[in-house]
């Protein structure tokens, strides 16, 4: 059972990680920003399958992220997504306790966690003004809230932002 | 038996920590500024934070400082007060001896007016005179040393004979056993020390300083530093080139020792 869990979930990761590679990016004082849908399916694993998975399945992500894109900075992303897996993985504990809105507000400080860590290690060292620091940190995690956002309306009929 | 369950310690805790772990190990073995700033960023955080633990082991730290420093102005204070009574019995000792304190040096300043460098007397003309109380065989020198002695005097002017004059000699001192020997200058403001025995032993840098024996010059007035020591087997001095510690160049003004 467990076994046809993970190949499932590894099926799904690598179907995500191969459309996040085609995600447009947009550029914001100079810095490129692309919106981050793993973030998105780490949250679908921790509402559905919980805290061992979303915490595995995090830290592969990030790393595969590093690799991939700073390798200067390999282990940030996985650091950061690691974390948070261990908060998203909650959300199985409260799936039925939890209301929608206290569940959405719960999964959007955990983006701005992620991101806020994310984007400390980042520029760590670059002159750049608090404010555009929170800025993009907002952003980045109102871009992917709103696009878990919508692929719960269109896919998932609710599940997450479910009232 | 029963198998014991540490509360809040179970797999995903256990996942999280081993992820984290391997993280913070890959994101640290990078060598990045951002990594580098982050490190130090973190070091002084973690100083912050063990401030009060460094702080309160700091204070034990002291506290025996201090003990061995009282202890240390204990034995201080008692060797004060045995140097004080030595102190005292020296200056009966001298009082019983009628041993005369040595004079501090009483001098003037010259300007220096003429430079006879091409006369067959290395000389200089120095602008005071009998009227200021020079008289002949004075010792001139400047803040570094000596420099050399008057030979003629005027009313208002006097001859100085340098150092680096060819029939100039001065007895020195040299080494810590303070061994005799005779400057004699040779070109430039170099010249020899003869007269010091093979055995003494002397090191390169060492200043040989005025005897005193001389009627002329008061002890203890910087001549000359050892430029290089030559032992010779069949030769019972040593072999001492030495270089002038008063400098010659660009000479303005010197003191006349009264």
């Amino acid at each position: 059972m467990k076994y046809k869990v993970a190949l499932k979930i590894v099926i799904m990761t690598i179907v995500v990680m191969c459309i996040q590679i085609f995600i447009p990016a947009f550029n914001f004082y100079n810095l490129v920003i692309v919106p981050d849908i793993l973030i998105i399916f780490l949250t679908y694993i921790g509402f559905y399958y919980g805290r061992f998975y979303v915490i595995i399945l995090g830290f592969i992500i990030g790393i595969s992220q590093d690799f991939i894109t700073q390798v200067e900075l390999m282990g940030a992303m996985a650091f950061t997504k690691s974390a948070i897996g261990f908060g998203l993985g909650t959300l199985v504990l409260y799936r039925n306790i939890w209301s929608g809105n206290i569940r959405m507000l719960f999964i959007f400080l955990l983006y701005n966690i992620h991101f806020l860590i994310y984007y400390f290690i980042k520029f760590s060292g670059v002159p750049i003004s608090s404010f555009i620091y929170i800025q993009v940190i907002l952003i980045h995690s109102l871009l992917s809230f709103a696009i878990l956002f919508v692929i719960d309306k269109s896919f998932f009929n609710n599940k997450i932002t479910l009232k | 038996m029963p198998r014991t369950r540490v509360p809040f310690i179970n797999k995903d805790v256990l996942a999280l920590l081993l992820t984290l772990f391997l993280s913070v190990l890959l994101l640290f073995t990078r060598t990045s500024p951002q990594i580098r700033l982050l490190k130090l960023q973190l070091s002084q955080l973690a100083n912050t934070i063990a401030y009060p633990v460094t702080w309160y082991n700091q204070v034990f730290i002291i506290r025996e400082k201090n003990k061995l420093l009282k202890e240390q102005l204990i034995q201080f204070t008692l060797m004060n007060s045995e140097l004080e009574s030595y102190l005292q019995e020296n200056i009966r000792l001298k009082e019983m001896l009628n041993f005369i304190k040595s004079q501090p040096l009483h001098f003037k300043t010259a300007n220096v007016v003429n430079h006879n460098f091409g006369l067959p007397t290395n000389s200089i003309t120095i602008d005071i005179g009998e009227k200021d109380g020079v008289v002949e065989n004075l010792t001139i020198m400047d803040e570094n040393g000596l420099l050399g002695k008057t030979i003629q005097v005027g009313d208002q002017a006097a001859l100085v004979q340098l150092i680096t004059d060819k029939n100039f000699r001065v007895s020195v001192r040299i080494g810590k056993d303070r061994a005799l020997g005779l400057f004699i200058p040779t070109h430039g403001k170099y010249g020899l020390l003869e007269g010091v025995r093979k055995s003494m032993p002397l090191t390169e840098g060492e200043i040989a300083y005025t005897s005193g024996i001389s009627e002329i010059y008061p002890p203890n007035i910087p001549v000359a530093r050892v430029v290089s020591i030559k032992r010779d087997e069949n030769n019972p001095f040593q072999h001492i080139v030495v270089e002038l510690v008063g400098s010659l160049e660009n000479l303005d003004y010197v003191f006349v020792i009264l």
